[in-house]
């Protein structure tokens, strides 16, 4: 049995310790808002907090979690009131959507790093990958709590 | 397979567009659409706050779709924009419904294209049984009421009814055979800007894509294929594979690659 923290709440599970963090949310929690895109840290769907730093899922075992404080995108806000999320909102930066709840822990992580990126740092920090390619408005919406 | 089966929607689309199908749904003697709020017709549902649902047969894929296709029928229904609520139809009520609501494939930037026709259609002809049902209650000619906005008035006295109000005998009211639609001149809601509705859901992780529908009992399976093209299958080592924790079948796909069957898609993409 392994208990996780997870948007402040406490979770018991059984499963092999081995398995990433990715498949603990979503298969055994249902929480289905942090994505599977390729399971070998490339693409950045899978970003979730540990401990406030963005981390990818994928290849997380659980077992290195089990004192962390975990945030998913579930536990960004209740309401979608992060101001992230109000940015993507004003500047509708999802297209399909798929990417945006990984794209999004990204941004909030680097912002809680350096309220004021550059565009060098924006791409430095979020090497997410966008197949709609939304990464001129994520630019954009991060500038613009950046400003705020 | 693909083009079989949106040749196969399109026919369908067409046969039904060219019969004037659709309109006014609500068929006496179906209890189910009688005892939730009142359909005007297979698209539009209006309860009684006034709330205009309006369904959606096309996949919003960030296309913008979902957005799009309710202002045609709001365009024409001269709805209120705020009240406004996009609802996806439901597929297998699609399928008990005799495909009520046309095509749904979403390919090829169609979604507009092919179904702008029949949505104003849909929201023309509903906005006329409003105006239809207005009238009886008034009791005056149907030429004095003038619908705007989600809200119906009589001209001569000044008085008003909210859709809400009348939608449910609208719903009762014959659909008209044939209806004019607006010119693009007077349009108030197409050709204007409209913030995607879908949005806020996406910005909270809420949208089920594919890959996080769950069903009861539900299997996953992943596929390994021969990393060189053409390659055969030699062999694998069944045994092995199925001992692995949550997995239930391994199974052979004709000679060139192997398919594991897991009760999740990590076991299975693992083994
Ligand atoms: S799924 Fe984790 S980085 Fe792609
Ligand atoms: S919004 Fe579609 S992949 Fe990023």
């Amino acid at each position: 049995m392994i208990t996780l923290t997870i948007n402040e709440q406490k979770h018991e599970v059984e499963v092999d310790p081995s398995t990433p963090l990715l498949w603990v949310l979503r298969d055994k929690l249902a929480m289905t808002g942090t994505k599977f895109g390729c399971g070998i840290a490339q693409c950045g769907a899978c970003t979730v907090h540990i401990n406030g730093m963005a981390a990818r899922a994928c290849v997380t075992p659980v077992s290195m979690v089990t004192d962390a404080k975990i945030t998913t995108i579930e536990g960004l806000s209740t309401d979608g009131s992060h101001p992230v999320q109000a940015a993507w909102v004003a500047h509708e930066v999802p297209q399909c959507g798929y990417c945006q709840p990984g794209m999004m822990m990204a941004a909030a992580a680097l912002l809680t790093q350096k309220p004021n990126p550059t565009d060098a740092d924006i791409d430095a920090a979020i090497t997410n990958i966008c197949r709609c390619g939304t990464y001129p408005r994520v630019r954009a919406a991060i500038h613009s709590i950046a400003k705020t | 397979m693909n083009f079989a089966l949106n040749r196969r929607l399109f026919l369908q689309a067409s046969t039904v567009a060219g019969g004037g199908f659709m309109l006014g749904f609500a068929l006496p003697g179906n209890e189910a659409e009688a005892a939730a709020a009142p359909e005007v017709n297979a698209w539009i549902v209006i309860q009684p706050d006034d709330t205009v649902i309006v369904r959606v047969a096309h996949s919003e894929m960030g296309q913008g779709a979902f957005t799009a296709l309710p202002m045609m029928v709001a365009e024409e229904l001269n709805a209120d924009w705020a009240k406004v609520k996009p609802e996806f139809i439901n597929p297998t009520e699609h399928v008990q419904r005799n495909r009520v609501w046309g095509g749904t494939a979403t390919v090829g930037s169609r979604a507009v294209r092919t179904s702008h026709e029949y949505l104003r259609k849909a929201g023309a002809s509903a906005r006329e049984m409003l105006i239809a049902a207005a009238a009886q209650q008034w009791k005056v000619p149907a030429s004095e009421v003038r619908a705007e906005k989600s809200v119906l008035t009589h001209t001569p006295t000044g008085r008003t009814l909210s859709y809400g109000k009348v939608a449910s005998a609208a719903s009762r009211m014959p659909a008209p055979k044939d209806v004019a639609l607006k010119p693009h001149t007077e349009w108030t809601i197409l050709g204007t800007p409209k913030s995607r509705v879908e949005i806020p859901d996406k910005v909270m992780g809420k949208p089920v894509f594919a890959i996080d529908v769950r069903l009861p009992d539900m299997l996953f399976a992943a596929i390994e294929h021969s990393p060189a093209f053409g390659g055969k299958l030699k062999s694998f080592d069944e045994k092995a594979v199925a001992k692995m924790p949550g997995v239930r079948a391994v199974v052979a796909l004709a000679d060139s690659a192997v398919a594991v069957v897991a009760d999740s898609y990590f076991e299975a993409s693992r083994a």
